[in-house]
C-alpha cells in the first residue's frame, strides 16, 4: 500500500502549511511554496524550506519529487495531498453528508475541518494537466467554497481538471453561469444513481426525495452542458434493477458523459453491511451484463469499475478498466502469474477472500 | 400526462410499430392505437409510455428533458470543414464497365492538377479553422500522381495537429514508392473488389491476369499494411450479382470484416433504362445478402457486417450517430466536407461531380480559385432536413433517416416529388423495415448478428420493447 | 373474408369522431396509396381496388390513415410548443 502520510519534523509554523517537495530546485522554484531536498540520511529526507529545515521519514524507493504535502502546527506528520506520479489525487474536503448510503465507503461525521484555503494552495501546485478529485462527505454542502476553489484554480491553472463526487442534491438554476463557464469543459461531476425509481434509490441513500432532487440538479447540469458521470454501486439491493436503470439512463439521461457500474468497496458501511450487500458477480453476472448491453447499444459509455477481470465473462472484460486507486490496491496469491494482471485493477486492500467472490482466478 | 406524437406503421397481422420523433420505438397492436388515438389510455399504457420516454408529466421534468436531449442529438450539426475529397487526376489505367463518366484514359492530357491548382488547393486547406483534417484521394487513379499526393500529405502533416489520408485506388499498378507511401501510419487504403475473381474481371479488369495482379496487390496490402488499414467495396450489378456467400467468403478470406455493398451507379441514359425495376432487384438482393450474413455469423468466429446496414441499425439506437455523409438529417451540403475536382471546381458530393460532368445539371459550388458559391449552397440547403416534410412527418422511420437532395436532383431533376416516389425513400423504407424485422426476430442467430453489428456482447431483448 | 377484385369498389363509413379528418386523409391517400384509389363526399370513403385486395385490409388501412391524420392535428400544438422551447435555448 502506498503511504499517504509520513512522519515529519516541521519548521516552526502557526498556520497549516502547504508545500511542494522538489528533489532539486528548478528555474521557476518558489521559495514560499516549495522545499528543496538537501540530504537523505537513515530513512529521513531533509528539505530546505525558506531557510528552515523540513524533515520527512520515507522509504528510499519512494519518489516524493513534485508531491504536495500538508502539515498542521504541532503535529509531526505530513499528508500527501498530491502525489505527482499518481492519477489518483483526491481532496477529501468534508466528512459531512446529507445522505447515508447503505454502502458508503466514507461514512459521514458531523465534525468539519475547513481546509479550503489549503486545498486551493495545493491545487495551484499540481502537476501540469493533472486531474484533481474532490470528494467527501458531500462536497457541495460547501458549494460556495467548492465553486470558488474550482473557479480560482482554473483561472490561474486552465490546464487542470476536476472530478467532483457529489450526490447532486444541491444544484440550482442560479448555478448555470458557473457551470457553463470555465468549469464546463474542465469539471466532471460524478453522481451516484442507484435505482430507476424514487422508492429504491431513496431507500439506498436513506434520504426521502433524493431521487427527485437529483434529477432537478441534473437538469441544471445538462442545460449548462456540464460533464456528468453517473456512478452505480452494484449491491444485492439493486442488482435486479440494473437493466431498468440502464434503460432509464439511455432514455432520460442521454446527455451523460459516462456511466460507471461499481463493485462494492469493503470499507466503512460497505464493510459493515458486506454480507447483506455484496453481489457476487462471479456467480451471477446476468443483471450486470444486461445493463451493459442495453446501455452500450444506446450509446451510453459504460464501464465496470473495481471488477477483478477473472470474475467477469471474457467478452465483458474489455469494459472493465483497472480502476482501484494505486494506494489501496492489492493482488491475491492467485494473481501471481496471471496473464491479465497488467490490465487488471486487482482487489481493494481491505478485501477479504473468505467473504468475497466465489470464483477468482482464470480457468 | 402528455404523449409525444407517435407515428406508426403496419408490421403484420394486428402488429404495429410505433415511434416518436426522438427515435423511441415499440411494438404494439391496433387496440393500443385505438386507445391512443381516442385518448382513452389505460394505467398500464401510461406507465409504459412514461418509462419508454414517449411522454412526460410537465415541461422540464426528467422525461421532458430526456426527450429534448435525444431529439436534439438526432439533429446533425455540421462542424468545421475537415474532410476533403481530392481528385488530383481524372486519368485511370482501368476502364471499368460502369465508370464512363469519372475517368479518362491514362495517357490523356489536361486532366491533372497543374501547379496553380495544387497551390490553390493547399491555400484552401491552409485557410481551414479545424485542428484536424481527413483527406481522401480519389480519381481517376490517384496513385498515377503520387507526387501530388506526397505534397498534399506533407503539407497537411505540418499544418494540422492530426491528419488522416485515404487513398482510393484500384490497386492495379502499385510501384514500390507507392507501397512506401501507403505504409505510413496515417494513411489508409480504400479499394474496389467486386467479391470474386470472375465478377471482378467481368466488371473491371476484363482480363484474368490483371485480376490476379490486383488480388495479389490486395493480399499484399492486407498483410503488409494490416487489416485495419484497408477497406474494400464491392460494386454490385443487380442484374447479374455474385452469390452473397461468395462475396462474404471472398472478403473473409482476405481478413476484411466490413462489406459496403454498392449498386452500380448508372448515370444519364443508362439510369433511365435501368431505372425503376432496378430498385426492386437491388432491395431483393440486399435482403438475401443480409440473410447470408446472419447465417455466416451464426457460426463464424469473426463476424462480418454490411457497412451501411450496420450504420442504419446504429442510427436507430444511437441518437448521435452521424458518421456517414450520405445519411444524416439535416444533410447540410458544403459545410463539413467538400469535393475538389481535377480542375479545381468544388462540389458538395462526389455524386454532384458526376452529374455536372455528364452535363445533366451544374451542381458545382465554386472553385478553389474563387471560393464557395454561397448563394447556390443556400438554395441546395433550403431543403436539407426531413423534420417538416409532409410525407416524412407521417413516417415512423423519419428520426433515423436523412435526405439526399443531390440524389433526387440526379434522378428526377427536381426535389418536390412525393417522397415515396423517390429511390432514396424506397431504398431506405425497405432498409429500415428490414432492420426492424430483425430487431423483433426472437432467434439466436439474428440476435448474434445484431449484437455484432451494434458492437455489444449480446443483444438484450429489452432493446426491442413490446406493449400489449 | 371478402376480396375485392381489381376495379371493384367499396364504401367505408366513418364515425363522427373522425369526420373532421376525412378530407385530408382522402387527399393524402390519393397520392400515397398504390393499391387502391379513394374518393370521398366528406363523411365516407369510396375505395376502388387497383389490384385484388382483401376488404378487411383496406378497412384497416383507411382506419390507420384517419388516425394518423387525427394524431397529427391533435398533437400539433404540443409539437409546436416543443420546437418553440428548443429555439429559445
Amino acid at each position: 500500500m502506498i503511504p499517504l502520510r509520513f512522519r515529519a519534523e516541521l519548521p516552526p509554523i502557526e498556520e497549516p502549511l502547504v508545500v511542494r517537495l522538489r528533489d532539486r530546485p528548478t528555474d521557476d522554484f518558489h521559495d514560499d511554496r516549495e522545499a528543496a531536498l538537501i540530504g537523505i540520511a537513515e530513512g529521513w529526507r531533509e528539505y530546505d524550506f525558506n531557510g528552515f529545515s523540513l524533515r520527512i521519514e520515507a522509504e528510499p524507493g519512494q519518489s516524493l519529487d513534485g508531491d504536495v504535502v500538508l502539515a498542521f502546527p504541532g503535529r509531526p506528520i505530513v499528508h500527501r495531498l498530491i502525489r505527482a506520479r499518481s492519477h489518483h489525487n483526491t481532496f477529501l474536503v468534508t466528512e459531512r453528508c446529507d445522505q447515508l448510503c447503505l454502502m458508503c465507503s466514507q461514512p459521514p461525521k458531523q465534525v468539519h475541518l475547513d481546509l479550503f484555503a489549503q486545498f486551493g494552495q495545493a491545487a495551484l501546485l499540481a502537476p501540469v494537466g493533472a486531474t484533481i478529485g474532490i470528494s467527501g462527505g458531500e462536497p457541495l454542502l460547501f458549494k460556495e467554497q467548492i465553486f470558488a476553489l474550482i473557479g480560482n484554480t482554473l483561472s490561474v491553472r486552465p490546464d487542470l481538471r476536476f472530478h467532483v463526487l457529489t450526490n447532486a442534491q444541491h444544484f440550482d438554476s442560479e448555478d448555470g453561469p458557473f457551470l457553463h463557464g470555465r468549469a464546463r469543459d474542465r469539471v466532471l461531476w460524478g453522481i451516484p444513481l442507484y435505482a430507476p425509481d424514487a422508492a429504491d434509490h431513496d431507500a439506498i441513500v436513506v434520504k426521502d426525495g433524493a431521487f427527485a432532487r437529483l434529477f432537478q440538479s441534473v437538469a441544471t447540469l445538462a442545460k449548462a452542458g456540464a460533464q456528468i458521470e453517473l456512478r452505480t454501486v452494484v449491491t444485492r439491493r439493486n442488482a435486479a434493477l440494473l437493466p431498468r436503470l440502464a434503460r432509464l439512463i439511455a432514455t432520460e439521461l442521454p446527455f451523460c458523459t459516462s456511466w460507471a457500474l461499481m463493485q462494492l468497496e469493503p470499507i466503512g458501511f460497505g464493510r459493515m453491511n458486506w454480507d447483506t450487500l455484496f453481489h457476487d458477480n462471479s456467480v451471477d453476472f446476468g443483471p450486470v451484463a444486461r445493463a451493459l448491453n442495453i446501455a452500450l447499444a444506446r450509446d451510453i459509455d459504460v464501464a465496470l469499475y473495481n471488477f477483478p477481470l477473472c470474475t467477469i465473462p471474457e467478452e465483458y472484460r474489455t469494459y472493465a478498466p483497472s480502476t482501484i486507486s494505486d494506494w489501496k490496491q492489492k493482488y491475491l496469491e492467485t494473481c501471481q502469474g496471471c496473464s491479465l494482471k497488467t490490465r487488471c485493477g486487482g482487489f481493494f486492500e481491505w478485501y477479504d477472500p473468505d467473504r468475497g467472490f466465489a470464483r477468482v482466478g482464470l480457468e | 400526462m402528455n404523449v409525444w406524437p407517435l407515428r406508426f406503421t403496419d408490421v403484420g397481422r394486428d402488429a404495429l410499430l410505433f415511434c416518436d420523433e426522438a427515435g423511441g420505438f415499440f411494438r404494439s397492436d391496433d387496440a393500443f392505437l385505438e386507445r391512443y388515438a381516442n385518448d382513452i389510455l389505460t394505467e398500464a399504457d401510461r406507465d409504459f409510455l412514461l418509462a419508454g420516454g414517449h411522454s412526460f408529466e410537465e415541461e422540464g421534468d426528467r422525461h421532458h428533458v430526456g426527450f429534448a436531449a435525444r431529439w436534439a442529438k438526432r439533429q446533425f450539426v455540421p462542424g468545421p470543414l475537415e474532410y476533403i475529397i481530392l481528385v488530383p487526376t481524372l486519368r485511370c489505367d482501368l476502364a471499368c464497365r460502369y465508370c464512363q463518366v469519372s475517368r479518362v484514359n491514362a495517357n490523356a492530357r489536361g486532366f491533372d492538377w497543374n501547379e496553380a491548382t495544387l497551390n490553390a488547393v493547399l491555400a484552401l486547406i491552409d485557410s481551414l479553422t479545424s485542428e484536424r483534417i481527413k483527406i481522401e484521394f480519389q480519381g481517376g487513379e490517384p496513385l498515377l500522381r503520387l507526387d501530388l499526393l506526397s505534397r498534399v500529405r506533407d503539407f497537411c502533416r505540418r499544418r494540422f495537429r492530426s491528419a488522416e489520408f485515404v487513398v482510393c485506388t484500384n490497386l492495379q499498378k502499385v510501384s514500390e514508392e507507392a507501397w512506401a507511401f501507403l505504409a505510413a501510419a496515417d494513411t489508409f487504403v480504400s479499394t474496389s473488389f467486386d467479391g470474386d475473381a470472375l465478377t471482378h474481371t467481368r466488371q473491371r479488369t476484363l482480363d484474368p491476369a490483371q485480376t490476379a495482379t490486383f488480388l495479389s496487390n490486395l493480399e499484399r496490402a492486407m498483410t503488409t499494411l494490416g487489416t485495419g488499414k484497408v477497406s474494400a467495396l464491392p460494386t454490385i450489378d443487380p442484374d447479374n450479382p455474385p452469390a452473397p456467400d461468395a462475396i462474404i467468403a471472398g472478403f473473409a478470406r482476405l481478413g476484411l470484416r466490413s462489406i459496403y455493398l454498392r449498386p452500380v451507379n448508372y448515370h444519364g441514359f443508362a439510369r433511365k433504362r435501368f431505372g425503376q425495376g432496378d430498385q426492386q432487384l437491388w432491395n431483393a438482393y440486399y435482403d438475401r445478402f443480409i440473410d447470408a450474413l446472419i447465417a455466416y455469423n451464426a457460426h463464424a468466429a469473426e463476424p462480418m457486417e454490411e457497412f451501411y446496414f450496420t450504420h442504419c441499425l446504429r442510427r436507430i439506437f444511437r441518437a448521435g450517430h452521424h458518421g456517414h455523409v450520405d445519411m444524416r438529417n439535416p444533410n447540410i451540403l458544403g459545410a463539413d466536407y467538400l469535393v475538389i475536382d481535377h480542375d479545381g471546381t468544388l462540389y458538395p458530393t462526389d455524386e454532384a461531380r458526376m452529374m455536372t460532368r455528364i452535363g445533366q445539371m451544374d451542381l458545382s459550388i465554386g472553385s478553389v480559385f474563387g471560393g464557395l458559391d454561397q448563394e447556390k449552397l443556400q438554395i441546395l440547403n433550403a431543403n436539407s432536413d426531413n423534420n417538416f416534410h409532409e410525407d416524412c412527418g407521417q413516417c415512423v422511420f423519419q428520426p433515423f433517416c436523412g435526405v439526399d437532395v443531390i440524389d433526387d436532383l440526379s434522378r428526377y431533376g427536381r426535389i418536390d416529388l412525393s417522397r415515396h416516389e423517390t429511390a432514396f425513400c424506397r431504398r431506405h423504407t425497405a432498409l429500415f423495415t428490414r432492420i426492424f424485422e430483425l430487431i423483433y426476430t426472437d432467434d439466436a442467430a439474428t440476435r448474434r448478428s445484431l449484437a455484432a453489428w451494434l458492437g455489444v456482447p449480446a443483444f438484450d431483448p429489452a432493446l426491442a420493447p413490446v406493449h400489449k | 373474408m371478402k376480396t375485392l377484385t381489381a376495379g371493384e369498389s367499396l364504401d367505408i363509413e366513418v364515425g363522427s369522431g373522425l369526420a373532421p379528418y376525412v378530407e385530408a386523409t382522402a387527399l393524402r391517400l390519393g397520392y400515397a396509396e398504390q393499391l387502391f384509389s379513394v374518393q370521398t363526399d366528406g363523411s365516407r370513403f369510396r375505395v376502388t381496388a387497383r389490384a385484388p385486395f382483401d376488404r378487411e385490409a383496406i378497412e384497416r388501412r383507411i382506419a390507420h390513415a384517419l388516425y394518423r391524420e387525427k394524431i397529427r392535428v391533435e398533437s400539433a400544438p404540443l409539437r409546436a410548443r416543443f420546437l418553440e422551447l428548443l429555439s429559445q435555448r
